[in-house]
């Protein structure tokens, strides 16, 4: 199929809304993405027969000719980046973002997929409140399958922390590091290769 | 071709989700290993083992059976010749007194 045939079947069932589309009878919204090939594709595939309430929806992938078409479930909201601008998070609202965050990244880990870099900007919020982890799409190689059999426990470890930090202060941690005692402690350990898991650090910050 | 579970739309070749009705029919993962022909294999082996060891037993049991059988026809036999002798003894007890 050519990407031109492609898109007359989605024009077929679909308004396009800038760069959505919204179906034409029940008003829902997906998003298409067109990457070039050569593509790692095989992480999106595993994550075609995966639902999680934090992680991107994947609904379809579509094989073109020179190309693959991703479909992903769209959910109105902005980045992290953008929603702290000009304000910080409450611990609470920080609480909230790490805990979904570490959710999603734990679901991705137990299939073996890894984020080769995790920014505020793929992280986004919901109008509904719901944190979602997604893309930005800077870049080619979003997902990465890991190489080991399994995925390394420690994996993320300090992109999490960064983003508890960024969340806090709207800066990197070598821009500025957060000053409350016991959260720049977990922040610390994060960042430092400390916690064993995602999971630890999700524990840790519950229990804040 | 296949068809969406729900609106039985007609769909591309590997697709799961539906266009038309945005239905995404995720493929279920099996639980259970698939039974691989070796393992079949085994269990055939044990079940003709265990037909094997029920045979041995009931022949074994046959066996056991016969013998009793046999001491219980001989000590019949052993019986019904002394009531015979028996029945000889009285009969010519009774034509000897001449009655």
């Amino acid at each position: 199929m050519t990407r031109k045939e492609f898109l007359a079947l989605l024009n077929k069932h679909f308004d396009k809304e800038n760069n959505i589309f919204v179906h034409k009878q029940n008003g829902e919204k997906i998003s298409v993405v067109f990457v070039q090939k050569p593509f790692e594709i095989e992480p999106f595939e595993k994550l075609l027969s995966i639902t999680n309430a934090n992680l991107f929806d994947v609904l379809d992938i579509y094989d073109l000719q020179n190309e693959f078409a991703l479909l992903f479930k769209y959910t109105d909201g902005n980045c992290i980046t953008e929603i702290y601008q000009n304000k910080i998070a409450s611990v609470a609202d920080m609480k909230n973002i790490i805990v979904s965050v570490c959710n999603a990244l734990m679901v991705l880990h137990m299939q073996g997929i890894t984020y080769p870099k995790l920014d505020p900007e793929d992280v986004f919020v919901s109008s509904g409140g719901l944190v979602k982890v997604g893309f930005s799409w800077r870049e080619k190689q979003i997902l990465e399958m890991c190489k080991q059999k399994k995925v390394p426990k420690k994996t993320d470890c300090k992109q999490v922390g960064e983003l508890m930090n960024f969340t806090l202060t709207g800066h990197t941690t070598s821009e500025s590091l957060y000053e409350g005692k016991k959260i720049a402690g977990i922040i610390k350990k994060a960042i430092g290769g400390k916690y064993e898991s995602v999971e630890d650090i999700k524990i840790a910050v519950m229990k804040l | 071709m296949a068809k969406c579970p729900c609106c039985g739309q007609e769909l591309n070749q590997n697709q799961i989700f539906c266009l038309n009705c945005m239905t995404k029919s995720i493929p279920q993962k099996e639980i259970n290993p698939p039974k691989s022909k070796v393992k079949s294999i085994e269990s055939n082996i044990v079940f003709r083992v265990i037909i094997v060891l029920v045979l041995i037993v009931a022949i074994v049991y046959m066996f056991f059976a016969t013998q009793k059988m046999l001491e219980v026809v001989k000590e019949y036999n052993d019986v019904s010749s002394r009531v015979a002798q028996h029945q000889l003894k009285y009969n010519y007890n009774f034509l000897d007194k001449g009655e």
